[in-house]
């Protein structure tokens, strides 16, 4: 899911301390906004615009990370507004599908969430890391 | 770019693919859960049973409720529905209605009783109810017309609870959700044994009656395209002779009451 490749430069320790900002910021996020999906995508697009004449380096991870939180935060959203139909309980009763749907969407915040701390420290430590699928989209975004 | 295409694919048939897996498991069933009735539904229910009760004399001798509750008892254990969620309700009234209130409370006339002519009638227009407290539709219709916020509002009472109650007795369903009805109308009294064809014909013969008479029958009134529902009733048994036909296998009907048990009943409701 996370892979560590080369990077076309070494980046400096100021470099380092920015992208890992970039992915620990959004974990600060979901703590203090759970469950409301919204909040760690904007933290990131926020993170993303404030940093967007930055170094290549800082510039790829923070936006890896806001190409990472879109197709979760839909998700996310689905399952949101799913829970509150299913509290109301007029138009709808939980079923397995619904249970199913939710234990998908956790699986997938928690390899996300596992994939952010992993990517936070090895960026930390200079290290370029890319994730499956969204590292390739963000270089199609994002040119050195 | 076609293989980031490729890789997104897999992951969206990853995502689907997972929750399709666990979707398969028998969750609700594990945990026992049980769709719990909203309070305010609870309330609004109670409220409008009330509101009913000032309007029609409630019968509560249960030597007239017997044959109702055994009716109902029967379609209910037939179908896994749970008996006591349905709050059943005889009044002796001259309107000719049965009507279904939010929080499973079932309404049924005096007059309504007299008007059918068979006790499998009278199966079918309680399976028809039963269809609408299983889907909620009263809770629905009243939601939609009048607004969440009205309604939490009128739970204390008041002029504006009795204005909303007066709504509920004039409330017709939408198409769809009497479609709903039937559909699950026709469902249970297959599975409880019970002939469906008198249902249509009930239907028929009150549509019959609203094209002819000035008088409309009340019931006819909130149940519109009763000719195109007794149609559709009729389709439905026929294909589920079809289907029995040709896997071999027999449904024998068994009237909802015994002929002397519903004239007997019938003669002393005329008495009430």
């Amino acid at each position: 899911m996370v892979v560590r490749s080369p990077f076309p430069y070494s980046p400096t320790e100021s470099e380092c301390e920015k992208a890992a900002y970039s992915y620990m910021i959004g974990l600060f996020a979901v703590v203090v906004a759970l469950p409301l999906p919204i909040i760690n995508l904007l933290t990131a697009c926020f993170f993303y615009l404030a940093n967007r004449r930055a170094t290549y380096f800082v510039r790829f991870h923070s936006l890896q990370n806001v190409v990472a939180q879109l197709p979760l935060f839909v998700a996310n959203s689905v399952g949101f507004w799913w829970t509150v139909r299913v509290l109301l309980g007029w138009w709808e009763p939980a079923s397995d599908l619904y249970f199913g749907y939710m234990l998908t969407i956790i699986l997938a915040n928690v390899i996300e969430i596992i994939g952010t701390i992993y990517s936070s420290i090895q960026v930390r430590k200079g290290q370029h890391v890319e994730w499956w699928v969204f590292g390739g989209l963000t270089h199609f975004f994002c040119k050195p | 770019m076609k293989r980031h295409l490729f890789h997104t694919l897999i992951l969206l048939v990853a995502f689907f693919g997972c929750w399709a897996l666990l979707a398969r498991v028998p969750w609700t069933k594990m945990m026992g859960y049980k769709p719990q009735v909203d309070s305010v539904e609870k309330e609004v229910g109670n409220l409008a049973w009330r509101a009913v009760g000032l309007q029609m004399e409630a019968v509560k001798d249960s030597y007239y409720m017997a044959p109702l509750d055994s009716i109902v008892t029967r379609l209910c254990e037939a179908n896994d529905i749970e008996r006591k969620e349905i709050k059943l309700h005889l009044v002796n009234d001259k309107m000719v209605n049965a009507f279904a209130l939010p929080d499973g409370h079932l309404v049924v006339t005096t007059a309504l009783i007299d008007t059918l002519r068979h006790a499998d009638e009278l199966a079918g227009v309680l399976a028809h109810e039963l269809g609408h407290v299983y889907h909620h539709h009263s809770m629905k219709s009243l939601v939609k017309e009048v607004g969440l916020s009205v309604l939490t509002g009128t739970v204390g009472g008041g002029e504006q609870a009795r204005r909303l109650f007066k709504h509920i007795l004039s409330t017709a369903f939408t198409r769809e959700m009497e479609g709903e009805a039937d559909e699950f109308a026709i469902d249970v009294l297959f599975n409880s044994d019970i002939n469906p064809a008198p249902l249509a014909d009930f239907l028929y013969r009150m549509w019959q009656e609203n094209q002819l008479e000035e008088a409309v029958l009340e019931w006819a009134s909130t149940h519109p395209n009763s000719n195109k529902r007794a149609t559709r009733i009729l389709e439905a048994v026929k294909k589920r002779n079809e289907k029995e036909k040709s896997s071999q296998a027999t449904t024998s009907f068994r009237p909802a009451l015994h002929a002397t048990t519903w004239s007997k009943w019938k003669e002393d409701l005329r008495q009430l």
